[in-house]
């Protein structure tokens, strides 16, 4: 999470020299999605915190089902994959716009900012895909230790979005 | 003594630098001010974390902090 850190900072810092360097720079509105795929994110990470109290709870033996448990991992994985694919389609509004890539820097560094983001948030599902494959077993196999990497993991991406949209709706 | 430390760097950086436009050389403090504000903030909570965890030991868990036998054996195997 260090390296991750560093590595959005060093790209906000090349994003602000950037800026100030010339005077090609071209401001944009933003996609209005991404503003819902906030709202899906932030729900997820509420989603599986509440996954975490009850693979807990299951794993030390308070509770004895674990449906429950397993479908708020489910769906936490669900709402992870519905903000990578609110992205794609934030990506095709501005492609419909005739922003691309190359197009100019602050497009640049708007895909290369939630593109990095979208990676990082595919790892995490990696992650949480492990943990319910683990969990889904019939002796499960999870250690609550992995699951709170996980979650730790799935909240630090929920703060790095939102400094993200707020950096991005302030330079761009 | 301060001469040496703000002699460090790159002679041909500091040159470029220093003749761009204001605007330009804003940007890059402001760029080199963020550069700085992770290491800081990491260094600080890791030395805030360590401090309060001085204390802390690795300990077994009591089997009496489980509700039933099933779920202290479970836990006990990872």
């Amino acid at each position: 999470m260090a390296a991750i850190t560093m590595t959005f900072a060093a790209f906000t810092s090349a994003m602000i020299v950037r800026q100030g360097s010339s005077y090609d720079w071209q401001h944009f509105v933003l996609p209005s999605v991404l503003y819902c795929n906030t709202a899906v994110l932030l729900a997820s990470s509420v989603v599986l915190e509440l996954a975490r109290k009850r693979v807990s709870a299951f794993l030390r033996g308070q509770v004895k089902q674990r449906s429950t448990a397993m479908l708020t991992l489910w769906l936490t994985l669900g709402l992870g994959l519905l903000f990578v694919g609110g992205q794609y389609v934030a990506w095709m509004e501005l492609r419909a716009q005739g922003l691309y890539l190359a197009t100019n820097p602050s497009a640049s560094f708007f895909y290369l900012f939630t593109v990095l983001h979208a990676l990082h948030i595919l790892g995490g599902l990696c992650a949480l895909s492990l943990v319910i494959w683990r969990f889904s077993k019939q002796v499960p196999t999870l250690r609550i230790s992995t699951l709170s990497a996980v979650s730790y993991y799935w909240h630090f991406m929920d703060v790095l979005w939102i400094y993200l949209l707020i950096l991005l709706w302030m330079r761009i | 003594m301060i001469q040496l430390l703000l002699a460090q760097g790159c002679a041909l950086c500091y040159t470029q630098a220093a003749s761009s436009t204001q605007r330009f050389i804003s940007a890059l403090r402001s760029g080199i001010l963020i550069l700085m504000v992770p290491p800081v903030f990491l260094s600080v909570m890791f030395t805030v974390m360590a401090y309060r965890r001085r204390n802390t030991f690795n300990e077994e868990i009591p089997d009496h902090e489980f509700e039933d036998e099933e779920g202290a054996s479970r836990l006990r195997d990872y």
